[in-house]
């Protein structure tokens, strides 16, 4: 998909911007984006993938942090379903990263990805900190939510701050599209991929801003003269 | 008067498409910056306000209805303490590209309005609430304007919830992202915790607008 994207072979990514073909009775946006971007990361080197989700940690400016050596393993559980601590029913948040150390240390990444659409529910976040997590993970972990625009993470902490001083870490996409032009120079297998996943994210519409001074633009395209047509009727 | 063709209007259709995109990508990022930025400052810091819910975003149209001319985000800030729920002000920004919204004399171009309004009134196209020019001199709204950089209403000693203000910055020179950190973010942190207009605002901004008189604000421009 990324290649496809990037070599120009599919439309498909056209959907993201809300295209329907009117076939499809359910599009799953959030999922198929969450797959394509996040999904490659299971395939790297535990070093390439540490470094990615240390960039991303640090950029977002929060007061938790990773240890500076890489882990020794590092697990992706993408939609893992757990039944809530409080017996409210299940909970699916979108990522579980959980990142373990020789020496017995562990952290945990618990990431929820939107795409254009609201919240399930105004605690939907809440309850997948207090009662997905358990007592240590969430010790030891930190909530990320990464969407477009944060807006509905911030309503969230603002509705009710359970997530304390360490707080739930908003990120943008534009912000991720940060990190991985940074990562693109590396020359191993994450530089190939953050420099064609930015190019996917701009596909989809995560544009950066560069100034309505430095659009370009051709004085001869938009006229803003009579021509001397007249002069030349007249001559002729 | 020059004649119109065809590709005059395609061509500047064209342009009109680029300033758009660039002008979402400004939106996104400006409604990003401000929030992240606000909860950040009522999470570190002992505000005496906090975000009291989803933001208010508007579009306005022009007469057609095929063109927006301006768009606007604001947070709803209330003051902090039990029982207190009414949304006592809003802080945001409107990006006006042209009409009423830009018609400051010696201006006229695309503006950024950044503001704090008291009160718990949404800010919206439909009912008038919104930056326009030139400003009414409403009796029970009096304005001052402060060293020609900020439109000032209420009481400038009085606590968050009493003074409301507006600074403006010609969009054309802002073309970074550092340029929305140091003259959209930065100015409108400091005059939110109490800084003078003319620390908040100083000269070093190069897209800040400064305003004419009071006098040439509440009447339109010949």
């Amino acid at each position: 998909m990324l290649h496809a994207i990037a070599s120009r072979k599919t439309r498909h990514h056209r959907r993201y911007h809300g295209e329907r073909d009117g076939s499809e009775a359910k599009v799953s946006e959030e999922d198929e984006i969450t797959s394509t971007v996040l999904g490659p990361l299971e395939f790297m080197d535990v070093e390439d993938g540490f470094q990615f989700w240390q960039s991303v940690i640090k950029n977002s400016g929060t007061a938790f942090s990773l240890p500076e050596t890489p882990p020794g393993q590092i697990r992706y559980e993408f939609w893992p379903r757990r039944q809530a601590s409080d017996n409210s029913g299940r909970i699916e948040p979108d990522l579980l990263v959980t990142l373990r150390w020789p020496d017995g240390l562990s952290r945990w990444l618990l990431v929820e990805l939107k795409w254009r659409a609201p919240l399930s529910g105004q605690d939907q976040l809440h309850r997948q900190w207090l009662s997905f997590l358990n007592a240590e993970e969430r010790a030891n972990a930190l909530h990320i939510f990464i969407a477009p625009t944060i807006a509905a993470g911030a309503e969230a902490i603002s509705h009710s701050n359970v997530w304390g001083e360490r707080g739930l870490s908003l990120i943008s996409w534009l912000q991720i599209r940060s990190t991985l032009r940074e990562l693109s120079r590396k020359k191993s297998g994450i530089g190939y991929w953050s420099a064609i996943s930015d190019h996917f994210l701009e596909a989809i519409g995560i544009r950066r801003y560069h100034g309505i001074r430095n659009i370009e633009y051709n004085e001869i395209d938009i006229p803003m003269q009579l021509p001397s047509s007249v002069f030349w009727k007249q001559s002729a | 008067m020059a004649s119109l063709d065809g590709k005059t209007i395609t061509a500047s259709f064209n342009l009109i498409s680029k300033v758009c995109s660039e002008v979402d990508a400004l939106y996104e990022q400006l409604s990003n910056l401000f929030t992240s930025s606000i909860n950040q400052l009522a999470t570190e810091t002992d505000t005496p306000w906090l975000v009291a819910g989803a933001p208010v975003e508007d579009l306005s149209e022009d007469d057609s209805g095929w063109l927006h001319r301006d768009a606007l985000f604001a947070l709803p800030l209330k003051s902090k303490g039990k029982g207190n729920r009414k949304i006592q002000g809003h802080l945001g920004f409107q990006i006006s590209l042209a009409g009423d919204g830009v018609l400051i004399p010696g201006y006229n171009e695309p503006l950024l309005h950044v503001f704090l309004w008291t009160g718990d009134e949404e800010p919206n196209f439909e009912e008038g609430y919104f930056h326009y020019f030139p400003i009414p001199d409403d009796v029970s709204a009096p304005f001052e304007i402060l060293s020609s950089r900020l439109v000032h209403w209420g009481n400038s000693d009085g606590t968050w919830d009493e003074k409301a203000w507006t600074f403006s910055l010609k969009i054309f020179d802002l073309a970074t992202i550092d340029d929305l950190h140091h003259q959209v973010i930065k100015p409108m942190i400091s005059l939110l915790t109490g800084a003078r207009a003319d620390e908040a605002l100083p000269d070093s901004l190069s897209a800040l607008v400064r305003y004419p008189e009071k006098a040439e604000l509440v009447q339109l421009p010949e």
